[in-house]
């Protein structure tokens, strides 16, 4: 009883130190862009402390439905619905990829298994903006791909395939660029699958689809939940690859309010874009961490 | 109990808790005193042979000797000159042998910091305690800079290199007329730019871009900036650069997204693309171009890349250098600015960044494809159809940003 | 750690296709990652600006790489912010997601909440916001130039440790309480069942956030831009400087040399690691080499050539090089002590 009672006042400790960092380091600093987001913002950048007032949200949220044509919509709802459908795909490219290799990594791979890992990391640790102007001088018109192409014959000069500045470039790039966030997660909760339980699985009849289904996915689901949403929401605020890659062509819930910030100088407006973006993707994940931590299967 | 678990623990070595506090505290003892200890050595600028000459012997005297090259007298100096200073400016935006002539005549050590936007330097400026001394921003954000107090008043006796500067710019700029913030660096003007390799009309003004749009359709490019977009289009349309006019910001509106099917790119490097031929007409400001056509001939390409300010008018914009307030290094940084404004020293920057300079005096000193060109010097006429970017109130700039958002979602 | 044996699970015929599947999958994910490095280390060596044509090897950019003080102090700045940040993210985070497990539901709703938040938001808003703070903090404090590498560290370590907390959480939710009870009643502390128990079930979870968090504060700009100084420009930030005009090849350079070692890191990690007769020699030579380089080129040595004098530059210099090989001593003896032990089998009842 006494050493129950001591494993649980340790666990609270435990808590302290991160709780203090994020206190001071995080939510202190974020009270700014929260108060900024009721104020008013001084036209040449900064904020006017003045009145309280909910209008930046207002004007978020506001569809002109006076003007019903094309230059009377909902102007800032439509930025984050683009941006969600897209960091909603993005994830689903990374996962289709991602999955795979982890398994074969957390299954089938003995000796190198750490190393697989590790070099699957080492390409970003050279710069983000050299792998992605790499991917330029690879996927450009005038690219390395497209010449290579070109001068093999295979392809007419005047009909080299269009690979950048469209979305094709900007999915690639954002693969490329998140699948760690999701292969990590995976593997590590795939690791941890024991082999005896598939081999008891297919003793007793099950084929490999049914074994998959009912063994390896219920019981890493931490993993894939971890890695789905590791990988959804950074990929909300994602802009600079569709910049990049995308010929910067699209706004996203990043662009904007990295916009809101700098270019228009409405630091206010700017941050309750911000804080929108936050408070509804906070909601979002609570509500599905209560949805599945229903559902997880416990480790027998 | 599950046996992975007990074989994965028997297999493997404990981490003793001595091991691991061992371990990342080496690690971090190690990175700390890297941080804090040891001698510091402060990045000096680009110029990859500088490093003996720029840096510091902290116990010698600075002194006030002539510069190498100058022949004008360097800061009668309020006081002693620092022997650090830090600039804040656009990439590539100073020619490192004056950064290096400098260093050498005064015994400073400079440090260059590069902002990406206008906007990026005010926001970490207006945050303040960023430790920079002399800034290079654009004028419209002098204005903006100055009203928020974020700049040093200048003393213009402490710049005697001042008398050259040109009369235009000497007084009366709009942003900052008696000069009390800022001088200026160099100007230039914003327009249009196309390969005349692979466009064979010739085009003379915004119209002709439009009009051509349809027909080299993916290849065509703009800066990614809603300012130039948005005016340009404005004069176009025969508006004011600076319009606050709704309707007629909606009809830019319409006319941009007319042009938007057929843009490849927004991108503010779209010299990179004007160079490999990605795209082949583009809007533009006039010191891209030979950035664009110095890089074809790098790669063997016909330095085709014209440059045109547009019938219908375009933007005259100017780069000032200011001193900011809480600047660490104040008289390091007057000398700077009177060491820049030699003519001979604003002859070099401008050979370098082809960019026009404030000073008719430097012209005689510049290569003569500099002084010469029109796109770097063009002629008064062309210039009178200029205008310069504003400040915009509040209502305006957020009604323009909602265009450019409008313009993207599309 | 057991090796499956695939034709002891899944058969032949169609079992030995889905493993040849799975190779070549890997293989081309594996070439897909490296395929935009290829071309970095090709240009890297190529005697022209130009991305477009082959103009000659030439080895000229690395030279040039080596003398710009700029880019040598923007890898150091990198290299021990993200050091630093890797420590602080590990130790937080793996302190979260245990504490977490024991922790009554509103807590765990609190800072599940607040861990997405640091992820979720936008780097230029917890940039700009993290200045402000760090500004503001620097006007009461009094210090004058505040902005440095701890304000780095302290902003990136937010989100890093989110990062490892959540992956190592993954991993505790299916680990067995079991065994944390078993030891318990052998007798062990909490602390000895933390470290002999906990730690070694979750090191690959921990292993692997801390070099995400590791890699995430290596590449990072936007909010390192707000939150840095002006001398303490991390290699991020001076290359995003110098890229409006194009990657310059030097760039390509610099982006190679680090890629050489830490590829050379890796492997050779892995013939020590993974050889029970290995010697642990060619691991030394590396380490020495790396030292000496690190030291010429990276750390005081560009000062310490030119203008040494005085006592200063000494004890500046002997420090380096005792903190130096003192840390990489440590790293090495981890290593051995990490070395699987040969030997020991487990009779599993089953």
């Amino acid at each position: 009883m006494t050493q129950k009672k001591a494993r649980r006042n340790y666990g609270w400790l435990l808590l302290v130190p991160a709780g203090i960092w994020y206190l001071v380091f995080f939510l202190i600093p974020s009270l700014f862009p929260l108060v900024f987001s009721f104020a008013q913002s001084d036209p040449t950048g900064g904020i006017f402390l003045r009145d309280f007032s909910v209008d930046n949200y207002a004007r978020f949220l506001d569809c002109n439905f006076a003007a019903w044509s094309q230059l009377g919509e909902c102007i800032y709802l439509k930025v984050f619905w683009q941006t969600i459908v897209f960091a909603v795909l993005g994830t689903l490219g990374c996962l289709v990829l991602a999955y795979p290799l982890a398994y074969f990594l957390a299954t089938r791979v003995g000796k190198w298994r750490t190393t697989l890992l590790v070099l699957i990391i080492i390409p970003f640790w050279t710069s983000f903006l050299i792998r992605t102007y790499a991917w330029v001088v690879l996927l450009a018109d005038q690219g390395l791909i497209n010449s290579f192409l070109v001068d093999l014959g295979i392809l007419a000069d005047d009909a080299r395939i269009p690979m950048l500045y469209n979305p094709f470039a900007v999915y690639l790039g954002i693969i490329y660029n998140y699948l760690p966030l999701m292969i990590f997660p995976l593997y590590v909760s795939l690791e941890r699958l024991d082999k005896t339980l598939l081999e008891a699985s297919k003793d007793l009849g099950a084929n490999r689809l049914a074994t998959f289904r009912n063994i390896t996915l219920q019981l890493t689901a931490p993993g894939l939940f971890t890695g789905i949403l590791l990988t959804f929401i950074p990929l909300t605020g994602e802009y600079i690859i569709p910049a990049i890659l995308g010929g910067s062509k699209t706004l996203l819930m990043g662009n904007l309010v990295a916009n809101q910030f700098l270019q228009a100088r409405d630091w206010a407006f700017g941050s309750a874009s911000s804080v929108m973006l936050i408070a509804i993707l906070v909601v979002f994940i609570l509500i599905w961490y209560r949805f599945s931590e229903g559902q997880s299967v416990e480790v027998a | 109990m599950n046996d992975r678990d007990l074989e994965r623990l028997l297999h493997a070595r404990r981490v003793t808790r001595r091991g691991f506090i061992y371990i990342t505290g080496m690690g971090s003892a190690a990175a700390f005193l890297a941080a804090c200890g040891g001698p510091s050595v402060s990045p000096t600028s680009a110029p990859p042979t500088s490093a003996p000459a720029a840096a510091t012997n902290a116990s010698a005297a600075p002194t006030n000797a002539g510069a190498t090259n100058a022949p004008a007298p360097t800061t009668a100096a309020a006081g002693k000159v620092e022997d650090e200073l830090f600039l804040y400016n656009w990439a590539e935006y100073v020619n490192p042998d004056n950064i290096d002539a400098f260093s050498k005549a005064n015994n400073v050590k400079v440090t260059l910091s590069f902002f990406e936007s206008n906007e990026d330097a005010l926001a970490k400026v207006e945050a303040g305690g960023t430790g920079y001394d002399v800034l290079a921003p654009t004028g419209y954000m002098v204005q903006i800079m100055a009203d928020k107090g974020l700049l040093m008043p200048l003393d213009l006796s402490r710049i005697p290199n001042f008398k050259y500067m040109g009369a235009e710019f000497a007084k009366g700029r709009p942003h900052d007329p008696d000069n009390k913030w800022s001088v200026t660096k160099d100007w230039g003007t914003t327009g249009i730019a196309w390969n005349s390799d692979k466009i064979k009309e010739e085009i003379t003004s915004l119209d002709d871009f439009w009009k051509l749009a349809p027909k080299y359709s993916g290849k065509i490019a703009m800066m990614d900036s809603s300012p130039e977009i948005i005016g340009l289009t404005l004069k176009y349309l025969g508006y004011p650069y600076n319009s606050c006019d709704q309707k007629q910001l909606d009809e830019a509106l319409n006319k941009l997204l007319e042009l938007k099917p057929h843009i490849k790119a927004f991108d503010s490097s779209y010299f990179d693309l004007l160079s490999t031929d990605e795209v082949w007409m583009s809007f533009a400001w006039n010191g891209d171009v030979f950035n664009a056509n110095s890089k074809r001939k790098d790669a063997g390409k016909p330095e085709s890349i014209q440059y045109v300010i547009a019938k219908e008018g375009g933007e005259l914009w100017e780069d000032d250098w200011v001193i900011l307030k809480d600047a660490p290094h104040p008289n390091a940084a007057y000398a700077w600015i009177n060491f820049i404004l030699d003519p001979q020293n604003q002859a070099k920057e401008s050979d370098f960044t082809y960019y026009a300079s404030g000073e008719d005096e430097a012209k005689q000193y510049m290569d003569e494809e500099v002084t010469k060109n029109p796109a770097i010097y063009p002629s008064d006429e062309v210039l009178a159809k200029l205008e310069a970017a504003q400040v915009l109130p509040g209502d305006c700039t957020q009604y323009r940003e909602e265009l450019y958002t409008k313009l993207k979602s599309a | 750690m057991t090796t499956a044996d695939p034709s002891a699970l899944l058969g032949t015929g169609v079992g030995r296709l889905i493993e040849i599947a799975f190779r070549v999958y890997a293989a081309l994910v594996y070439l897909f990652l490296y395929l935009p490095i290829l071309i970095v280390v090709l240009f890297s060596f190529n005697d022209s600006k130009s991305v477009q044509a082959w103009a000659g090897f030439t080895t000229d950019w690395y030279i040039k790489a080596w003398q710009d003080a700029s880019i040598q102090s923007g890898l150091r700045n990198s290299l021990i912010v993200a050091t630093l940040n890797m420590t602080a993210a590990v130790v937080l985070g793996t302190l979260l997601a245990i504490g977490l497990r024991k922790s009554p539901r509103l807590l765990i709703a609190i800072f599940i909440a607040v861990m997405y938040m640091t992820i979720i938001s936008p780097e230029i808003v917890t940039g700009l916001s993290s200045l402000l703070f760090f500004v503001q903090i620097g006007k009461w404090l009094a210090i004058k130039n505040i902005l440095g590498i701890p304000t780095i560290v302290a902003t990136h370590a937010v989100w890093t440790s989110a990062l490892v907390a959540l992956i190592v959480r993954a991993r505790l939710a299916s680990l067995d309480e079991s065994l944390n009870e078993a030891s318990a009643d052998l007798g062990a502390t909490p602390w000895r069942t933390f470290w002999q128990i906990t730690v070694p079930l979750l090191l690959p979870a921990i292993i692997s956030g801390g070099l995400l968090a590791f890699t995430f504060s290596f590449d990072d700009y936007v909010i390192t831009q707000f939150v840095s100084g002006p001398q303490s420009s991390t290699l991020p930030i001076r290359i995003w400087g110098m890229v409006r005009f194009g990657v310059s090849p030097i760039i390509n350079s610099v982006a190679t040399v680090i890629l050489f070692f830490t590829l050379t890191s890796v492997f050779l990690a892995q013939y020590i690691l993974t050889n029970e007769n290995a010697s642990p020699r060619p691991l030394l030579v590396w380490f020495t080499f790396v030292i000496g380089v690190v030291l010429y080129g990276v750390g005081p040595a560009q000062g310490f050539w030119n203008g040494l004098t005085g006592l200063e530059g000494l004890v500046g210099v002997a420090t380096w090089i005792v903190v130096w090989m003192v840390a990489l001593i440590g790293l090495y003896w981890v290593f051995r002590r990490l070395r699987p032990s040969a030997g020991l089998r487990v009779e599993t009842a089953q």
